[in-house]
């Protein structure tokens, strides 16, 4: 019910929305949970197991039972908690976990078998008969559990990654974090202040003591206006300090669009920060916890806090005639407030005794609520009072089991908080997080004036600890009352009395967990599902672990809490995975004859971040296979071209750069010679092969290696360490030049009729010899040169500026097409090499060393280099390798399948008998054969012999001879041609 | 996490490559025995507390950073670069 | 005689503007000059008599109308906007890098704002003042940013990613853009 003239809503706007597929209205101000209670909407949800109606409990993140699906356009957002949903025009939000409707559930059924279903219940009954699992349980169990459904299509809404920095970070802007705020900044560091709600003050909003001799929400409203105006100062409004992690880093989730009906476009709903600071204070104030009583969780009953609030911030009655249950004085103010704003208080029963009133309302001091009734809501509690029970009617219960010091961010890093008995509560350990202090109720200090001038001294500190002076600042006069606790959990009696409201957990639960000996509390929590819904357990752990503790004997302290761990609020993955969708999963790289691909229909495969052109299909291919073959036959006939781009291109400079590269490769670069180019051979020190690819010396102290496109950022980190960790002492300078040069492969055997079509300067076999390299000129570009080939065929590849690059393979596809050759892609690139025994990382795959590829002889016996010493050692060379030979199916159109393993043919497949794998397959068009590439036992000694390639995933079994590597043209003629 | 590079400053933990115990520093001669070999590319004290580790700003500078920290507190106690001097 | 024609990593429109901030490509010349251990005192003659300025110290960039010199990493600074004499090739190691990375100017009020969203780096006024350069990490990608004034920043990235780059500023462009207006 809404009270006139109270509370912070805009009147003057009011909102449509629907709950429950019934028209409301609210206004501009309130949060759905205020506008539905406004509405006398009492009922809202049903618990997770039991399907017990359920209500609104809390006015804020730490809520357990409002939880909604929101519909917005083509989204829904289920488990939206709707004591932070601001309320919008338009806004459509569905109750969950209740079907056929919120009224009558049909799963409420549970709550009658609740004997049977007490904790652990599952771990019991589902037991036996085992077979029953897989088709019974699991799916029952499957269908009723979990919170909301999932919108099963493709989530439209923008989410975003965002960083921020700052010198300190503020969490929470109540009273203590807004004195706080303004005390840094104006010192003039820079400020990041962060809170959960759109509106700052905090609690301030919700209390009628003044601050300064103004009410409490119009302080925070000039202080906010004030820290509007500072440069330095960043004001976080929705968002919420989900973790603390190392190095003063935090995340946080910011909810953007949540309060709009319609988002604009580009604008996303959420944003999960990254906030970085030098010093942080925790003012996340406190959460009010319940008392656990029977049946205290009908629908009207809720925390004295929280029906404070809706009181004082939003105007709202949250009943008729309302009864307050505490243990402490703060619960008092409710009563008090209530009273004041001419709302029917029928009883204030204080668990204390020797307490008097502080307003005009019934005091039951030393009472308790023994039973409450409705069954949709709350419509009598019955109380126990001077040895008496009495029955008391009334809508609305609202009960404080005291206050618990929002600490959670100090343990995210395994600090531990402490119990304190006068609190009756536990609070932080100091120095839990490096850099971080605590003020205000956060820091167990539970009045305004003490939490101001606390958060003016703790910010004091921080400030002199960042080397600045702290400026003198008149903390304002406010309330300064005792706050008075007597611990009370457990009211006890028959009925069931529940800790965890959406976990349905019950004083019952805990009992039976400490008898079945699951005392630990982390046991117990996993056991019972204490604290493991939603919320955490925000206003229930203390509750649980003070009734362990009672079970099994111990004090609260010895029993301990459980760990607190992050994100502080529920988080959607989306947020979390805010920017590694689409391209910001990885870069997609493109090489500069991208689009002349595209415009051959060339399909493109990801080579690592790189797209290369599979095959270029003409005109009657309807198979790759089709397209491949021919490109094979194009290169060993006439000539073809294909971008290479993507291999690691490093131009290493310096009067050491021979020695370095020594130490890099396994075999000598220092006695290249200007001009030409080698292939070198890379280990990792283990001895493993690295990496493979050629190296041009380009002039004395002048080199340019290659990579494969595979390892080139492998190798750039390797090259780094060898030189800034190994040997800094040589000296030399290298970078990666991949991106700047467009290279091209030349290949066959009209690949010199080509260049001569395009090159300002003709070559020959004497310019440029096979393995020479030069400078060359197309017009007025220059470029480089060399004559290396992947093929097996005459051949080359031509480099040029990248921006040239498009240009040129133009340029080159037009005079190939002329001697009936044209492009080739990654299919017929990789036949050509298996067809010339030339390896990729399909061989050289991490495992394999040079003598296992039948390269030890590259392996230089004159010097050392980074590999040589392990790549000597017992195991790594021998009959027991698996070592690198050729296979051909003994039926040459038979099946090889990459990955398959090997076999003796009279020997059963299976492990103990393995004798090696396949590694690369293709069917060749020069040996009119299905080949491949594998490791076999004791491989280069069985030439000759036959295997059977077993692949147990297809159940495909081939016979096959093995074979020297090299398919074609074994004496290399073609390639010096 | 975040280290704070010589030349770059601080930064967070993803802009660099993490590669394991400043032992690897120690390259031994390729004369030494096996076990001094095995010793320096497979065995690691992994103690808990301060160590030092070789750590690659990869997505930065490139320089090779050796980084002392302890790994029960997690605090990042130096970071210099390998080679001793740079840009 | 062969007539090869320079083509642009990405295909649009440039100057793009949203909101307050515009993306502007940037064609230049780059040049690394590599030095390791100790920085020779004829190479920062050298490089003075080249580009008219002063060997940049880390992470700073010096310019002087379109010719800057910047510190580019570890190893290496950067000559931008001129060609080396052969004379600075022949004591220093110079490595012509023009077409390995793609460049644009970002400006506008809320630039910082769009790049804190595309980089983990402190992009606060005080911390990343104009002429200083950083080489960070861009959405995965490797990347040189330099501030070359209040509001103004030059971004370099890989060629071949200009296209996924352009796409991420663009984004993060469009929800600066989409912040300052809502409601």
């Amino acid at each position: 019910m809404r009270l006139p003239g109270k509370g912070l809503i805009d009147r003057g706007n009011a909102l449509n929305f629907h709950f429950n597929d019934r028209p409301y209205i609210g206004f501009a101000g309130d949060t759905l949970a205020s506008a539905l209670l406004a509405n006398d909407q009492i009922l809202v949800g049903r618990s997770f197991k039991y399907h017990r109606p359920r209500g609104i409990m809390t006015a804020g993140s730490e809520e357990p039972n409002a939880l909604v699906t929101v519909k917005r356009g083509k989204s829904k957002e289920p488990n939206t908690r709707a004591t932070v949903q601001p309320l919008y025009e338009g806004l459509v939000a569905q109750p969950q976990n209740a079907w056929p409707s919120l009224r009558f559930d049909a799963l409420g059924i549970n709550d009658y078998l609740s004997t049977f279903l007490a904790a652990g219940f599952y771990y019991k009954t589902f037991m036996w008969p085992q077979p029953f699992w897989e088709w019974l349980y699991e799916p029952l169990i499957r269908r009723a559990a979990g919170l909301g459904t999932l919108n099963m299509s493709y989530d439209h809404d923008l989410y975003e990654k965002a960083y921020a920095h700052c010198d300190v970070l503020i969490v929470g802007a109540g009273p203590s974090g807004l004195m706080a705020a303004l005390t840094v900044a104006r010192a003039g560091l820079s400020v990041v202040l962060v809170d959960e709600n759109n509106r700052l003050g905090g609690r301030l909003l919700s209390e009628v003591e003044e601050v300064d001799s103004v009410a409490g929400h119009v302080w925070a409203a000039d202080v906010t206006v004030e820290l509007e105006g500072l440069a330095n100062v960043t004001i976080m409004t929705n968002t919420t300090v989900t973790g603390a992690y190392d190095q003063g880093t935090y995340g946080a989730l910011e909810r953007v669009a949540h309060h709009l009906g319609i988002l604009p476009s580009g604008l996303p709903l959420e944003t999960f920060w990254r906030i970085v600071a030098k010093r942080t204070i925790l003012c996340a104030g406190a959460l009010e916890r319940q008392i656990a009583f029977p049946n205290n969780d009908r629908p009207g009953i809720m925390t004295a806090s929280g029906m404070r609030s809706y009181l004082n911030q939003y105007g709202v009655a949250t009943g008729k005639k309302i009864a307050i249950f505490g243990n402490n004085s703060d619960a008092h103010r409710t009563a008090r407030d209530l009273t004041n704003s001419g709302v029917e208080v029928v009883a204030m029963i204080d668990s204390r005794i020797g307490v008097s009133a502080i307003a005009d309302y019934p005091l039951y001091a030393g009472a308790r609520v023994v039973d409450t009734s409705g069954r949709l809501g709350l419509s009598a509690i019955t109380i126990e009072y001077q040895g008496k029970t009495k029955v008391l009617e009334c809508d609305a219960l609202g009960v404080s089991g005291g206050w618990n010091p929002t600490v959670h961010l100090t343990c995210h890093m395994n600090g531990r908080p402490v119990w304190d008995e006068k609190l009756a509560s536990f609070l932080s350990k100091e120095g839990a997080i490096p850099g971080m202090v605590v003020a205000g109720s956060a820091a167990g200090t539970m009045n305004t004036a003490g939490v101001l001038a606390e958060a003016y001294a703790v910010a004091s500190i921080v400030i002199k600890d960042l080397g600045k002076s702290a400026v003198k600042l008149n903390v304002p006069k406010s309330e300064d009352g005792t706050y008075e606790i007597t611990a009370f959990w457990d009211v006890g009696g028959k009925g069931r009395a529940w800790l965890d409201f959406q976990n349905d957990v019950t004083t019952k639960d805990i009992k039976q967990a400490a008898q079945e000996n699951f005392r630990s509390v982390e046991h117990m929590k996993r056991y019972t599902t204490q604290g493991m819904a939603t919320d955490q357990g925000k206003n229930s752990n203390v509750t649980a672990l003070a009734v362990l503790a009672d079970a099994t004997g111990r004090g609260i302290p010895e029993t301990g809490t459980t760990t607190f761990r992050p994100p502080y609020v529920p988080v959607a993955m989306a947020a979390l995975g805010a920017g590694g969708e689409g391209k910001g999963f990885a870069p997609e790289r493109f090489l500069s004859s991208h689009l002349a691909s595209q415009e051959l229909n060339a399909p493109m495969i990801e080579a690592g971040l790189w797209y290369r052109p599979s095959y270029f299909p003409q005109a009657g291919e309807s198979h790759w296979r089709q397209s491949c073959d021919r490109e094979v036959d194009m290169v060993r006939s006439q000539v073809g071209v294909c971008d290479v781009s993507t291999l690691g291109k490093i131009d290493i400079k310096g009067k050491d750069a021979a020695k370095f590269l020594d130490l890099l490769y396994t075999n000598s670069f220092a006695t290249l010679k200007i001009g030409r180019v080698r292939y070198g051979l890379m280990l990792r020190e283990d001895g493993h092969v690295m990496d493979d690819g050629t190296c041009a010396r380009l002039g004395e102290t002048h080199y340019l290696m290659t990579t494969t496109t595979a390892a080139a950022g492998e190798v750039m980190r390797h090259m780094d360490f060898v030189h800034q960790v190994l040997r800094p002492d040589l000296d030399l300078s290298f970078v990666s030049v991949t991106e700047h040069w467009a290279q091209f492969a030349i290949a066959g055997p009209k690949s010199r009729e080509i260049l001569n079509g395009i090159l300002s300067k003709k070559i020959n076999n004497e310019s440029i010899p096979y393995m020479g390299c030069g400078e060359v000129n197309l017009g007025d570009v220059a470029g480089r040169l060399f004559r290396i080939s992947f093929s097996g065929e005459h051949a080359y590849e031509l480099a040029v500026p990248a921006r040239y690059g498009d240009s040129l393979f133009r340029l080159l596809l037009g005079k190939a097409k002329a001697l009936g050759g044209g492009p080739y892609g990654m299919e017929a690139l990789n036949t050509l090499r298996i067809e010339k025994g030339f390896i990729t990382h399909a061989e050289i795959h991490g495992r394999t060393t040079a003598f296992d590829i039948g390269m030890s002889r590259m392996v230089s016996a004159k010097k050392d280099c980074i590999g040589k010493v392990m790549a000597a050692r017992p195991g790594m060379v021998g009959e027991h390798r698996d070592q690198l030979v050729g296979l051909r199916p003994l039926d040459p159109l038979k099946q090889i399948i990459s990955g398959a393993h090997l076999f003796e043919v009279e020997d059963i497949s299976e492990r103990k008998n393995d004798q090696g794998y396949v590694t690369s397959m293709c069917y060749s068009p020069s040996a009119k054969s299905v080949i491949a590439q594998a490791f076999l036992r004791n491989g280069r000694a069985r030439l000759g012999s036959k295997v059977k390639m077993v692949d147990h995933l297809s159940g495909v079994e081939t016979i096959c001879e093995v074979c020297d590597l090299v398919f074609f043209d074994p004496e290399g003629g073609r390639l010096r041609g | 996490m975040r280290i704070k590079c010589p030349l770059c400053g601080s930064r967070d933990r993803r802009e660099f490559y993490y590669q394991g115990h400043a032992s690897i520093l120690d390259r031994p001669d390729p004369e030494s025995t096996l076990e001094t070999w095995n010793d320096y590319l497979h065995n690691r004290e992994n103690l808990a507390g301060v160590t030092e580790d070789l750590w690659h700003h990869e997505q930065g500078c490139g320089a090779w950073l050796v980084v002392k920290r302890n790994t029960v507190s997690h605090e990042v106690l130096s970071a210099r670069l390998a080679k001793e001097n740079g840009l | 005689m062969v007539d090869l024609i320079a083509m642009k990593a990405v295909e649009k429109n440039f100057p793009l503007k949203i909101g307050t901030v515009s993306v502007e490509e940037v064609q230049t010349s780059l040049f690394t000059v590599g030095v390791h251990k100790k920085i020779p005192k004829n190479l920062v003659t050298a490089m003075k008599s080249v580009t008219g300025l002063d060997w940049p110290s880390v992470r700073q960039i010096r310019s002087k109308g379109s010719v800057s010199v910047m510190w580019f990493d570890h190893t290496h600074v950067a000559i931008m906007g001129i060609t080396p004499t052969p004379k600075l090739e022949e004591i220093a190691r110079v490595t012509d890098v023009s077409d390995a990375w793609y460049i644009v100017d970002l400006d506008g009020i809320d630039v910082r704002k769009v790049l804190s969203r595309v980089t983990p780096i402190d992009m606060r006024e005080n911390q990343f003042q104009t002429g200083i350069t950083q080489r960070a990490d861009l959405m995965h990608m490797q990347a040189s940013i330099s501030c070359t004034a209040e509001h103004s920043f030059r971004i370099m990235v890989f060629r071949s990613m200009a296209q996924t780059f352009v796409h991420e500023i663009l984004v993060a462009m469009e929800s600066v853009a989409a912040r300052a207006e809502k409601v």
